[in-house]
């Protein structure tokens, strides 16, 4: 569904780093992180790069409205503003609990339409990402266990390994998550198959605090198929976190609103 | 050599056809790459009761899911691969047996992938990485399966829209199977695409990931995997597998089959003939091993040149078989005719060498004269005939000056040609002859004039097979009931990124596809604008870019907008379907067009009503190319005509070359060509009169009939002129005659015999060289003896 890239644009974007010292247990780290993540709201301007595996480039820009009203309960919106043919385009998705709900507004036709569900683990809008490497960690879904503490570039992380219970229809038989110490942001990603290779690769950057925000954000995500050889690069040139979103701003009618 | 030649290729795939750097075929494999497109093979259920039943559909889902789950690894392919693990680096070796070993196709597959790209990253080596690659295809032999299990259709829902399988389960209620059956007739993709019109044939479509010319091995068992897995489905439908892929393979079979069948056969008519002219079992088998040991050889260097054999080439055996089989009969001939003058076997043979050294030595020459010319030829395939039967006429030649005097040494001596054998009661020419015999042959020059401009050209590759055969059965069916066995794919270029988001572009190829639709022989067109216009339709119930629901002529501005979000929703929606038809950044579309026939002709016609369209209909900034196996079918055959007309030039020149030295006289070098050149005028006017076209394989009978027929002549002319040393020329000629004709005609009955097997051939073409070849040389020989003395000087 469109609105677990939202969902997971928002936990990566809206990642909060309360400072955490102290030696945890796996699971706490990890919920640690994910608790942060839904915390308020933000806005966010998104450049938005696909690589294809022969090197060549696809652009698009985006504006991203999260908010959490409650727990479980998110709201998203998203409005491509470049290139110009699909200005105006916009998705809203609606989740609560586990039932989640997804309109398409196309500008040419002046129309929105309801969007059926499509799988988890389809690309999204052809790019590296899944609807389901998009998706908020489901932290009670998942076993987690520390494998080290160590510095990544120059960041101290813990370094996690998740692995899916036995009902879990999860195409990654094991993610290993390096998550910094001091912001509580996942900086690192590695998505292993069933037979333990590596699949997909996310790296996450540039990492400082939203203008007027103590929490830390990554303003540089990138996601990679070594298998495909392809990857796409989301950048985030402008960030503001809890201004005080509402729900009036997730409905039909301001998605018709236009850009 | 022997060992040597067992490890040919056999291939017929239009690749293999053209010329590895040809631009034709450089431009389809980046096309290919581009939209990431290879041959298809066709699987097909018909059943006249209608295929909308639960049985057949579960069939077909059962068949889907069972195709996309295949693998190519039996036990034998698992000992076999398992044995080769040292050619790897150490650091392989664990974990290649693990993989090859391994019984879940998805894990050995993905271990497969992984060890390929990281020895890829390393460069181990060909050798090694090949046999990691072969591991890898054959754990994951099929790139994508499509039926309306598989495949996305666009659907509008109560208030949205959706992308889903057409058949995600099959219908069990009848309501059920006919709501299946409305939204399948709705989608035009789907029509004569993946079901047929009526509704009586159903198609599961395979694509497999990797391309037929670079794993010829592995395609093959998966064809023949693919035919077992849809044997066990059969009934009551009707199943059949085609497409090119599969015409290849077949192909290929069946040329194997025809070289086991055809060489013996030949061989052994031929050993029957020499048996009888020599009265020797023994002296018979003399030429026919000298023929063997040049096959293996001939075969042998190809096989290490790495030449693949294609169905051009496959008629090579049973040319070298005359060629060798020629040099003996004179050899053996001559010896037989000087035993009973000389002391001894030893003196017999040196006189005999003495006599026909030198004409075996030029009639070889002029054979590689001949077919050498070929390879200049702009077809791979021609080339490596011409090269190959070259090398195999010096091989013979090799051969008749060295082993066959020294076996003859060692065999009995020969039973004595007598005396009316040697030179039989054959009617001199007289010289009030001429006049007529001239007439005559003018007349033949005049009427194979007039018939020679209606011959007709192209190709095919299931029109080579009889009707009666499995593939011509199989693609005739597929072709009735669905689009076509064949591709041409209509490239479109607007040279700029998103060019394709303007609806005039995509109204081009719009037109091109309703203009192509338009004729009888295309069954089915896809392209981005298909897609477009079905989103179109579904959103907003209208057909409004494309189609009749067009307001104005003129071009909206808001078009451009629409069809860009309408292609993000598709993307957006998680659709692939569009991959194969436009490339990344829209810049190009990939129209896919399929046809009912591989007749090159007809092909040719399709891709000219395209251009024409696309001239019209699209702007001068966007361009357009074609790739596909129908477009590489065509440029080969536009190849053939100036090629081969080449070619018999420089072959004519080079022969005429070869006898001036060996005449020393202009005139007597060019009237020896004269039989030759109306035995070829001869040749295509009898292609004309009997609708054989001139392809690929048919257009060797001139140079064969050059390269084979030219020997007589220069046996005629060599004894002209030793003749000529005793008397004057009318004499000489009537002398020539007398001595000549039994040998020469002779010749070119065991010659005519030789190529007769071929009649009994699988392939057409191959029939074709048999009876035109095995009649004309009797022609040759026949002209050789009345208009070649006609023509030379009575003094």
């Amino acid at each position: 569904m469109r609105s677990t890239f939202l969902t997971l644009l928002g936990l990566l974007i809206a990642g909060s780093g309360q400072l955490t010292t102290a030696r945890q247990d796996a699971r706490s780290i990890v919920a640690g992180m994910v608790t942060q993540d839904r915390d308020g709201d933000a806005t966010a301007e998104v450049r938005m790069e696909v690589v294809d595996s022969r090197g060549r480039s696809r652009f698009r820009t985006l504006t991203l409205w999260s908010r959490t009203a409650q727990e479980g309960e998110r709201q998203q919106l998203i409005r491509f503003t470049a290139p110009a043919d699909i200005r105006g385009t916009g998705f809203l998705s609606l989740q609560n609990g586990a039932v989640r709900e997804a309109w398409l507004y196309l500008p040419a036709l002046k129309r929105t339409r309801r969007i059926a569900g499509t799988g988890r683990n389809d690309r999204f809008v052809g790019t590296d990402f899944s609807f389901r490497d998009l998706e908020p960690e489901r932290v009670d879904e998942y076993s987690y266990a520390l494998v080290e503490e160590t510095m990544l570039d120059s960041s101290a992380v813990w370094v996690v390994d998740a692995r899916p219970g036995e009902s879990l229809d999860d195409p990654y038989s094991r993610r290993r998550l390096w998550i910094s110490k001091a912001e509580s942001v996942l900086l690192r990603a590695e998505f292993h198959d069933q037979d333990d290779l590596v699949v997909k690769s996310y790296s996450a950057s540039d990492v400082r605090q939203p203008p007027g925000s103590t929490k830390w954000r990554a303003h540089v995500l990138k996601m990679e198929s070594p298998g495909e050889g392809t990857r796409t690069v989301l950048e985030i040139t402008s960030y503001l976190l809890d201004t005080g979103l509402d729900s009036a701003q997730f409905t039909k009618r301001s998605l018709e609103r236009g850009g | 050599m022997v060992w040597q030649a067992s490890g040919l290729e056999i291939s017929n795939s239009v690749d293999a056809i053209l010329p590895a750097d040809h631009p034709a075929l450089l431009q389809d494999r980046e096309i290919k790459s581009v939209f990431e497109s290879r041959e298809m093979i066709l699987i097909g259920f018909l059943l006249d009761e209608g295929i909308f039943n639960q049985a057949t559909l579960q069939k077909v889902a059962d068949l889907s899911g069972e195709i996309e789950d295949i693998t190519l690894m039996d036990p034998a392919t698992r000992t076999r691969l398992a044995e080769r693990y040292t050619r790897l680096p150490e650091r392989y070796q664990e974990r290649f047996l693990s993989a090859v070993r391994e019984s879940s196709r998805a894990r050995a597959s993905a271990l497969a992938e992984r060890m390929w790209r990281e020895a890829r990253r390393d460069s181990i080596g060909a050798d090694a990485q090949g046999l990691l690659e072969e591991l890898r295809l054959r754990t994951h032999p099929v790139s994508e399966v499509l039926s309306l299990s598989t495949v996305d259709d666009i659907v509008a829902t109560e208030d949205g829209l959706a992308l889903r399988r057409p058949m995600p389960v099959v219908p069990v209620s009848s309501a059920a199977m006919s709501r299946l059956r409305t939204s399948v007739y709705q989608n035009p993709l789907f029509v004569n695409g993946l079901v047929s019109r009526d509704g009586t044939g159903i198609l599961v479509l395979v694509e497999m990931s990797f391309y037929y010319d670079d794993h010829i091995e592995v395609a093959k068992d998966l064809l023949d995997s693919l035919s077992a897995i849809v044997r066990t489905y059969e009934g009551p439908e009707k199943t059949v597998v085609a497409g090119v892929p599969m015409v290849n393979v077949f192909t290929s079979s069946q040329m194997n089959a025809d070289l086991a069948r055809l060489m013996p056969l030949a061989i052994g008519v031929l050993f029957l003939v020499l048996w009888y002219a020599f009265r020797s079992p023994m002296l018979a088998t003399v030429p026919l091993v000298l023929v063997l040991i040049t096959l293996a050889w001939t075969l042998g260097i190809m096989a290490l040149a790495g030449r693949p054999v294609t169905l051009v080439v496959s008629a090579m055996p049973i040319i070298l078989i005359a060629i060798g089989v020629a040099d003996g009969i004179h050899l053996i001939t001559e010896y037989r005719a000087q035993w009973p003058l000389a002391e001894d076997k030893r003196s017999a043979l040196t006189a005999t060498m003495g006599t026909l050294a030198g004409a075996v030595v030029v009639t070889s020459l002029t054979d590689v004269a001949g077919f050498g010319s070929l390879a200049s030829s702009g077809l791979a395939s021609i080339r490596d005939f011409g090269v190959f039967t070259s090398v195999g006429a010096l091989v013979a030649l090799g051969l008749s000056l060295t082993l066959v005097p020294a076996v003859l040494v060692l065999l009995p001596p020969p039973p004595p040609l007598r005396e009316e054998g040697r030179l039989p009661r054959v009617p001199g020419i007289r010289r009030h002859r001429r006049r007529p015999i001239l007439i005559a042959a003018g007349a033949l020059v005049l009427v194979a004039g007039l018939l020679i401009p209606t011959l007709k050209t192209g190709g095919t590759m299931v029109g080579y097979f009889k009707t009666d055969s499995e593939i011509a059965e199989a693609s005739r069916l597929i072709n009735d009931h669905f689009g076509g066995t064949e591709v041409l794919n209509v490239v479109v270029d607007t040279h700029e990124v998103d060019g394709l988001k303007d609806a005039t572009v995509l109204r081009g190829i719009a037109a091109i596809q309703d203009s192509l639709e338009g004729l009888d022989v295309v069954g089915y067109t896809a392209s981005i604008a298909d897609y477009v216009a079905r989103m179109d339709q579904v959103l907003t119930g209208r057909d409004q870019i494309l189609g009749q629901d067009r307001v104005e002529d003129e071009s909206d501005p808001r078009d451009r907008a629409r069809i860009a979000q309408y292609l993000l929703l598709y993307e957006n929606a998680g659709g692939n379907d569009t991959e194969k038809l436009a490339d990344f950044d829209y810049r190009k579309a990939n129209v896919v067009v399929q046809i009912r026939t591989d007749r090159t002709p007809i092909l040719r016609e399709v891709r000219n009503v395209a251009s024409r369209v696309a001239a019209t209909m699209l702007g001068a900034s966007t361009s357009v190319t074609y790739a596909g196996c129908s477009n590489l079918c065509i440029v080969a055959d536009d190849l053939i005509i100036p090629s081969q007309l080449r070619s018999l030039g420089t072959a004519a020149l080079a022969v005429f070359l070869l006898l001036l030295l060996l005449f020393r006289s202009a005139w007597q070098a060019a009237a020896a060509m004269v039989p030759l050149v109306i035995t070829i005028m001869v040749v295509f006017a009898l292609m004309s009169l009997f609708g054989v076209h001139l392809d690929a394989v048919t257009a060797l009978i001139a140079s064969i009939v050059l390269g084979v027929g030219i020997d007589y002549s220069v046996h005629f002319i060599s004894r002209f002129k030793f003749f000529l040393r005793e008397g004057s020329g009318s004499e000489a000629a009537v002398q020539a005659v007398r001595t000549t004709a039994r040998p020469i005609l002779f010749n070119s009955l065991a010659v005519g015999l030789g190529f007769s097997v071929l009649l009994f051939s699988s392939f057409w073409p191959l029939i074709h060289i048999g009876w035109v070849v095995g009649s004309t040389m009797v022609l040759a020989a026949v002209l050789t003896l009345t208009v070649l003395p006609a023509l030379l000087p009575r003094d």
